[in-house]
């Protein structure tokens, strides 16, 4: 059909341009039997169309009514306004897009990299990502065993990232990473017990039960840090015994805290 | 389509964008002038999909009225300003046909009178045809009937038609061939032979 569809086609527009429909007819003689009746019909039709013509005074009258249209869209003072605000609206929505766009870029790309990141280990692009994403997650825990929580959870990531940068002999990134650790099983300790000074609270009820719950958040993550302290040991490395008893010395010390302030809570007197 | 035709049309392009150009930069005899060369294909255009003169002639205004509202918006990137009123009035007939659908409305096709001869047998043998011709235009179905009356009606070429309902070259010659073959079978089938 498309050889034949192009061949009508190119009949019709050689007739529109002046041409005689027979003088297209013998450029396609196997074919002129069947373009001849449809050449007939599409000119019968052109003929037909053409007798459709709008009568004079619609054209007139619609062009008055155009006129004065045009007019008010163009010169009203409406119309200016609207000419005046139009490129500023334009240059506004522009910008709103790209400001939404540019946030959404910068939310998800944040976001995958936060999801990235934490599987990070030191020495790697996106281990300063890790920390401090971990610091937010700290920063909105508002309930002491929610720190506490997420603390013993950090100290057991250090060990495991203590573990890999001994596995690469990387000795700097190992003493950093514990003295995180450390520092994190202190906020622990302070978290229980801040400055080892009686706490208005401490007599609570509710405060007993806290420092309960931190205890036993301590000791479950000393169970899971096992495993990980024979990991160590197995290792080849000079400082791993000074790791070991570090980690120990850190965990042991948080335990202290958290056992004095529940010691003294039991000898304040309820208030 | 020959060298000349083609230089032709560019020409007519050239000539239109230019008016369209000072149209939107508020010379209204810019828009009468393009009022003036398409008001008729687009009376014809609209006449044979909807079939009433009275409708024809109101969606018709309703098109350059659009134009007005949204000349502002026009731009080339090489869709030529034709293909771009026509898309108006196609959108038109289509919002058209919605709403008598909507209402039930009933279709009443004007019979026209032509008078292309002296002798009154011939032009009453040639009314009789033409209404023919139109009644069986009215039987296409939409797409077909929308190229030829673009194609026969409003006169424009395959490339403008294409760009003014979307589709593409080849995808209108089918339709022009399709719809050339059934207005033939439609005839014959009435007993009538097309007079050229």
């Amino acid at each position: 059909m498309g050889k034949k569809s192009n061949h009508l086609n190119e009949c019709l527009e050689r007739i529109r341009h002046g041409d005689d429909p027979v003088n297209c007819l013998k450029d396609y003689p196997e074919e002129a039997d069947e373009l001849r009746p449809l050449l007939e019909t599409a000119v019968g039709i052109t003929k037909f169309a053409m007798t459709a013509q709008p009568r004079p005074e619609f054209i007139a009258q619609t062009q008055g009514i155009l006129a004065q249209e045009y007019y008010l869209a163009h010169y009203s003072w409406k119309a200016k306004i609207a000419g005046w605000l139009k490129p500023k609206v334009r240059l506004a929505k522009i910008a709103t897009v790209s400001i939404v766009i540019l946030a959404l870029v910068f939310i998800s790309g944040f976001s995958l990299s936060i999801v990235a990141s934490e599987d990070a280990m030191p020495g790697e692009i996106l281990y300063p990502i890790k920390l401090a994403t971990e610091q937010v997650r700290l920063f909105f825990s508002f309930s002491d065993d929610g720190k506490v929580g997420y603390l013993t959870k950090y100290a057991e990531t250090r060990i495991a990232e203590i573990i890999y940068a001994i596995e690469h002999e990387d000795d700097a990134h190992a003493e950093a990473a514990l003295k995180r650790l450390e520092r994190q099983l202190d906020t622990v300790g302070r978290i229980a017990n801040p400055s080892n000074t009686p706490r208005a609270m401490a007599a609570s009820e509710q405060e007993s039960l806290i420092l309960q719950e931190i205890e036993n958040i301590v000791n479950e993550s000393l169970k899971e840090i096992n495993e990980k302290l024979l990991e160590i040991k197995a290792l080849e490395s000079e400082k791993k015994e000074e790791i070991i008893d570090r980690i120990e010395k850190a965990y042991a010390e948080a335990i202290e805290s958290i056992e004095s302030a529940r010691a003294e809570s039991s000898i304040i007197p309820y208030e | 389509m020959g060298l000349s035709a083609k230089n032709q049309t560019v020409e007519v392009d050239d000539r239109v964008e230019g008016l369209v150009s000072r149209a939107q930069s508020g010379e209204q005899d810019a828009f009468t002038l393009l009022y003036r060369e398409y008001v008729a294909q687009i009376y014809r255009y609209i006449y044979l999909r909807v079939g009433q003169s009275a409708q024809a002639e109101d969606l018709t205004q309703e098109v350059f009225l659009r134009v007005i509202k949204n000349i502002g918006n026009y731009r080339y990137r090489g869709r030529p300003f034709v293909s771009w009123l026509f898309r108006i009035a196609h959108n038109l007939v289509i919002d058209y046909y919605r709403q008598m659908k909507k209402e039930g409305t009933v279709f009443f096709i004007d019979s026209i009178s032509i008078t292309v001869d002296d002798d009154p047998a011939v032009t009453v043998e040639q009314d009789m045809e033409m209404l023919e011709i139109k009644q069986a235009i009215d039987k296409l179905p939409p797409r077909q009937r929308e190229v030829i009356s673009l194609r026969f009606g409003s006169e424009l070429s395959i490339a403008e038609t294409a760009r003014a309902i979307g589709k593409t070259e080849g995808t209108v010659k089918k339709l022009q061939y399709e719809g050339i073959i059934k207005l033939r079978k439609l005839m014959e089938k009435w007993g009538r032979r097309v007079t050229t």
